[in-house]
């Protein structure tokens, strides 16, 4: 069964979906800035100092890639574009999965930057940082395992699948096209979006030494501590 | 290969600030976008009382449902300078227009594609199959594949890491922007991608639903359609002057 009354236009659609998001989840709204912004503020730093390799500059592209594409999710998630929103915070993801590869394998870096450059795979990528992230060959499988599940979570929103398919279902069962609020998606959509925001921030600090020394940096750690403090009462399980 | 970051303006600042440029340079293709995406919403206010749905036609709404709110988010992102995003979810869009289209060629398959454990058929794999249900001959089937594949191959590239992808934060004189920025080749790349989008969706309702094709639904759609292809030649021949110049 689906509806579409008439009065219905996109643009009150989302500015329904909006102010419902606003009403019930100012503080997430609020967080979302926080970390966008914390994330923007460790660009700035770099402003005036000169990249020393490909390696950086790659990083650079990938991280404000990345920012814009976390930038546009958000605003799609606040209006009741879950699945969009997730599809662009997949982009974000695999932007930091390519920098965190350049900065383990600086050497490629050169080549990646190139025209026609065909990039890894994302599975190689995943496979190349979390071998040098661990310490050992477990917790290597270990790494590799928790980012192939961000991956394949993500991924079910970038395709047809169930999971999209459902989001233009509302909760009576009824079809509708256009966006509408729905907290569990919400919520969802932006677990999703805050740890990426964490993970660039900790690629950004890595990539750049003179970042990794500031105040910044200490910063970091707060952010993923309110993050992490956020998720463990407010997010419903999915698995990934 | 400093950056150049923002003084003073906000992010928000320099997304009205595209958005002013694209309406002030773009206001009648913009408008068109408007009347594609308000077009596809009027043709679920059209099929309110039709029933009962099959499995395809279900399946269909619900494909087309969702391809529309990623042609609008897009729509919504490359007005405000998000170009690399805005095509990156028309990719999508169009993914699942190619979903409908293969779910439509294989009603059998219709239902099963709704259950939660359903595997879906990959893009390639569906290209592939319609290419074959839409040739007559072999020589039509290779052509057939590659036009299939050819949209879907062009929006991959801003999906997916890759220089055109990370060029987005890249001004013309290759210098690092933070914040969106207007650029006309991007938005118009966008728009043409988002015009062909839209009109495949409107088609795959046709072929599904054919009460709408005879409705003033479908004769509309052929007014919108006949616009796009003017649109089209017109920036063909934009183009070709601008090469020989």
């Amino acid at each position: 069964m689906f509806s579409m009354e008439p009065h219905l236009t996109w643009d009150n659609l989302e500015k329904e979906a909006y102010q419902e998001t606003l009403q019930e989840h100012d503080d997430e709204v609020a967080l979302a800035d926080e970390l966008l912004t914390h994330l923007v503020e460790g660009v700035k730093l770099l402003q005036g100092s000169r990249t020393t390799g490909a390696a950086q500059e790659l990083t650079l592209l990938v991280v404000l890639s990345a920012i814009r594409s976390l930038k546009c999710a958000f605003e799609l998630a606040f209006r009741g574009y879950y699945v969009e929103a997730l599809s662009l915070i997949r982009n974000a993801y695999e932007y930091w999965l390519a920098g965190a590869y350049a900065s383990c394998l600086p050497n490629e870096a050169p080549k990646l930057k190139r025209k026609n450059a065909r990039w890894p795979e994302p599975s190689c990528m995943r496979r190349v940082v979390s071998a040098s992230i661990a310490q050992s060959r477990q917790e290597s499988e270990h790494f590799r395992h928790g980012l192939t599940k961000m991956y394949g979570y993500l991924s079910k929103f970038t395709h047809p699948s169930f999971l999209c398919l459902g989001a233009v279902i509302e909760r009576d069962d009824r079809q509708r096209m256009g966006p509408f609020f729905d907290r569990n998606r919400l919520l969802i959509s932006l677990d999703k979006a805050y740890r990426t925001v964490i993970l660039l921030s900790f690629l950004l600090a890595h990539a750049f030494p003179e970042l990794e020394r500031s105040e910044w940096s200490a910063r970091n750690d707060e952010v993923a501590q309110k993050v992490n403090a956020w998720r463990k009462e407010a997010v419903p399980e999915t698995g990934a | 290969m400093p950056a150049q970051l923002p003084h003073g303006s906000t992010w928000e600042d320099r997304e009205h600030a595209v958005h002013r440029q694209a309406w002030q340079y773009h206001s009648d293709e913009i408008a068109l976008a408007d009347d594609l995406l308000s077009h596809l919403m009027r043709a679920f206010r059209e099929l309110e009382t039709v029933k009962p749905l099959d499995d395809a036609q279900e399946l269909t709404l619900l494909l087309v449902g969702g391809a529309a709110n990623f042609l609008r988010s897009a729509h919504n992102l490359a007005l405000d300078g998000y170009y690399v995003q805005a095509l990156s979810l028309v990719r999508n869009a169009y993914e699942y227009w190619l979903a409908g289209t293969w779910a439509n060629s294989t009603p059998q398959d219709a239902a099963k594609l709704r259950e939660e454990s359903a595997d879906w058929p990959t893009p390639s794999r569906m290209k592939q199959a319609l290419a074959a249900a839409l040739a007559h001959d072999a020589s039509e089937h290779d052509s057939a594949e590659p036009a299939l594949g050819g949209i879907y191959h062009d929006l991959s590239r801003f999906t997916y890491p890759s220089f055109a992808s990370v060029s987005g934060a890249l001004d013309s004189k290759g210098t690092l922007r933070s914040g969106p920025f207007y650029q006309r080749r991007r938005l118009l790349a966008f728009l043409d991608l988002a015009y062909e989008t839209a009109t495949l969706l409107h088609h795959l309702l046709e072929q599904s639903f054919p009460s709408l094709r005879e409705s003033d639904w479908g004769r509309r759609s052929d007014e919108l359609a006949t616009k796009v292809a003017a649109w089209a030649a017109r920036q063909a021949a934009e183009a070709g002057e601008g090469g020989s110049q």
